[in-house]
């Protein structure tokens, strides 16, 4: 739903080490991506399948701490809306593939967050390489 | 390449080697119906594409998390060992010119100024074959479509275009030299990408100088726009130019590929189909890499070409073989003797697989950077000034 925290990521350079550290902190169960350095994060054990977040290396741009991701209904919308009002957008948008597009801004203040527009058809643009 | 009476006669040529190309990273869903993204989709499209009757697969990694082509060289080495596991007689060749990532403090210490280019040597499990380009081309894909071969793909939008008409493959002997040496070190073989027969002559020198030593499968790659168009005669061209002992793959694109592709099969050559190169079959309709490997088997079997198994294309491939002198590697790929004064020019030139600072070219003309020569020559030219003086 729109507006609604969707989840959060946690990023280091050691994700490994990092994603043993909530574990034992908090309980949370880490749960490694077969084939990728992405831990998916369990927070609560009522609902042991329910995904709270992830935890993966920090991308370039982001911030130290960890990233919300906010509901939206329409990512370019809110992209041009908070341009408009002074964000600047530290990760374009970009698509998590079949699941929805995604972008990181920053608020006027500086604070970092990620927008989220669920979309099934999601993909992203192929570059040349 | 030597053609006598009976050359073109199905019963006198070797099986044909079918290579599958499915992992198009250039299209997004909806351009094609088989783009597979999650790990299991990128194992069983290799199995399926096998049991379709190709042998050969062109290899690429698209991360799942991001649907981007991967540059994580463990994702590649997770990757390899699925498909080895699933199709363990499929050759597999790796797309080269991958600029990988590195993750961890290890890594990244290792490869700090290095090409991570030459990371693909290092893959684990081995693949067969990486391919290899030798001599720096301009590859704009773009330039051969036709309004009706991109026609409801992304690729109507000119942005897009544009944005493939810039790729350029870079191959100056710093990279290709010390590559070539890397993979043999590694036991992977090189699997060459000439766009023309000015690269074919790189290779011949390279073979020459005992840079590379072992047997010559080679991707004729006609996608034009700075790599060779579909002229029928410069393909003929090339076979002209190629030893005896060669083994000879046909790249194009879309609609093209299936005329060269039948050029190929009559001619004792092998194909290469698959949604990175075409999306389309010969009735216009959107075709899977899996149908295109079927339609090639049909047209094989009409012909009377016999199509090769795993076993019979590692045999004309010769995978797994090395020479260890520069005459051995001639007269096994039915190349003649160099001539007494064979000069093997900048290619003895030493090489360090390290990156070089980018040097800008003044006037216009980027391409004088290419004519600094590397350090240790220029310290070579310097002494023979010193002795000439």
């Amino acid at each position: 739903m729109a507006g609604r925290i969707t989840h959060f990521e946690i990023y280091g350079d050691e994700p490994e080490k990092l994603s043993a550290f909530y574990n034992t902190l908090f309980g949370w169960r880490m749960e490694q991506l077969e084939g990728l350095q992405y831990w998916r994060m369990h927070l609560d054990p009522e609902e042991p399948e329910s995904v709270g977040g992830g935890l993966t290396y920090r991308p370039k741009a982001d911030p130290k701490g960890w990233l919300q991701f906010v509901d939206v209904d329409s990512i370019d919308d809110s992209l041009a809306l908070a341009e408009k009002m002074g964000a600047r957008v530290m990760r374009p948008k970009t698509a998590v593939p079949r699941t929805a597009w995604v972008a990181v801004l920053a608020d006027p203040s500086g604070n970092m967050f990620a927008i989220w527009q669920p979309d099934a058809h999601a993909f992203p643009m192929p570059e040349p390489d | 390449m030597y053609y006598t009476d009976n050359s073109i006669l199905p019963e006198n040529m070797e099986p044909l080697i079918i290579t599958a190309a499915p992992y198009g990273p250039q299209w997004l869903p909806g351009d094609t119906s088989d783009i597979p993204l999650t790990w299991d989709e990128q194992v069983q499209v290799a199995v399926d594409c096998y049991e379709a009757g190709a042998t050969v697969l062109h290899f690429h990694v698209r991360n799942p998390a991001t649907g981007m082509g991967s540059t994580n060289f463990d994702e590649y080495n997770y990757l390899l060992k699925r498909v080895k596991e699933a199709v363990p007689d499929m050759i597999i060749q790796v797309g080269g010119s991958i600029s990988f990532s590195p993750h961890t403090d290890g890594a990244k210490a290792k490869w700090l100024d290095y090409d991570t280019r030459h990371m693909l040597t290092e893959l684990d499990p081995k693949p067969e074959f990486v391919t290899v380009t030798t001599g720096t081309s301009l590859w704009d894909i773009a330039s051969t479509f036709t309004p009706e071969d991109i026609k409801g793909t992304h690729m109507e939008d000119p942005q897009v275009q544009a944005a493939w008409a810039g790729m350029v493959v870079d191959s100056t002997p710093a990279f290709y030299v010390e590559h070539l040496k890397r993979l043999r070190k590694n036991g992977i073989q090189p699997y060459f990408v000439p766009c023309g027969t000015q690269q074919w002559d790189l290779i011949e020198r390279c073979i020459r100088a005992g840079i590379y030593m072992g047997p010559l499968n080679m991707a004729l790659c006609g996608y034009g726009g700075g790599t060779m168009y579909r002229n029928p005669f410069d393909w003929m061209h090339f076979l002209q130019r190629v030893p005896q002992g060669s083994v000879n793959t046909f790249w194009t694109s879309m609609r093209g590929l299936i005329s060269i592709s039948a050029m190929a099969l009559v001619l004792g050559q092998h194909v290469r189909v698959g949604i990175e190169d075409n999306i389309w079959g010969a009735d216009r309709k959107r075709k899977t890499t899996v149908e295109q490997v079927q339609g090639v088997v049909r047209l094989s079997k009409e012909f009377g070409r016999k199509v090769a198994t795993a076993e019979e294309a590692r045999r004309i491939m010769k995978v797994g073989t090395w020479y260890n002198s520069v005459e051995e590697t001639l007269q096994n790929n039915g190349m003649p003797p160099s001539p007494s004064d064979f000069h093997p020019g900048f290619l003895t030139w030493p090489t360090d697989g390290k990156l070089k600072p980018a040097v800008v070219g003044g006037d216009s003309h980027p391409i004088a950077a290419c004519m600094i020569a590397p350090a240790p020559v220029r310290a070579a030219q310097a002494k023979l000034k010193l002795a000439t003086a």
